[in-house]
């Protein structure tokens, strides 16, 4: 759980610096948006592929 | 802030702004001036370039790395005999956070200790260096250590944004 919780503020961290610095302008919520979840998503897919739970 | 001078980023090159643009000295100096910024306290950069919306949020974002990686006992690179190259650029990485780095290094080891192969040698570098190891067995070490590189990362690429935005090549927001 607290691992969960580590990815979701790390990516929340990661994705507001970089919609903030990359995202144009009144766009960047939704660029935050895709950036969080590809995070989160990816970081989860790729967790289960390296151990997945059988 | 004045106009972004011509010929880099304020008008489009002929051939789609991909020629060479030579800077003057003013532009060279606006930007070095808010690199120098933005490593002195994250988001300073862009605080002087006029985008003090954009300086808010990166200090809170970089702030809070830095605070994050502090909290789960992070630890701050050395330089390692065995792997020089990576463990420099680790420490490197370090001290992209700005003038906070040497201060957190000497409150959580109590000396200004940068090389790994002091461990050998008695003295005040020698017990940073152990207090540094102590740190590195608690659960949450690596994941701190990881905010740490994180936010001097993240702070290198603010260097680069307030000197494009210094220098007129990108809009301030």
């Amino acid at each position: 759980m607290l691992l969960l919780l580590n990815l979701v503020w790390f990516a929340t961290l990661v994705s507001t610096f970089f919609a903030t610095l990359a995202g144009q302008k009144g766009r960047r919520l939704k660029t935050g948006l895709v950036i969080w979840g590809a995070m989160v998503a990816g970081s989860v897919v790729l967790a289960f592929l390296m151990a997945p739970i059988s | 802030m004045s106009a972004p001078p011509k010929g880099a980023g304020g008008k489009r090159e002929p051939d789609g702004g991909t020629a060479p643009v030579r800077l003057g000295p003013a532009q060279v100096g606006r930007g070095l001036a808010a690199a120098a910024a933005g490593w002195l306290v994250p988001g300073l950069g862009h605080w002087v370039v006029g985008a003090r919306r954009k300086a808010l949020i990166f200090f809170a974002v970089v702030t809070a790395t830095i605070t994050t990686g502090f909290a789960l006992h992070g630890n701050l690179s050395i330089v390692d005999p065995r792997t020089p190259f990576i463990s420099r650029l680790q420490v490197a990485t370090n001290l992209a956070m700005g003038p906070i780095e040497p201060v957190m290094r000497a409150a959580l080891y109590g000396s200004l200790a940068y090389r790994g192969d002091e461990a050998f040698v008695p003295g005040p570098h020698r017990q940073a260096l152990e207090r540094r190891r102590a740190r590195s067995f608690s659960t949450w070490s690596s994941f701190g250590s990881t905010y740490l590189l994180t936010a001097g990362l993240l702070n290198i690429l603010l260097l680069l944004d307030a000197w494009d935005i210094a220098i007129g090549r990108k809009p301030k927001d």
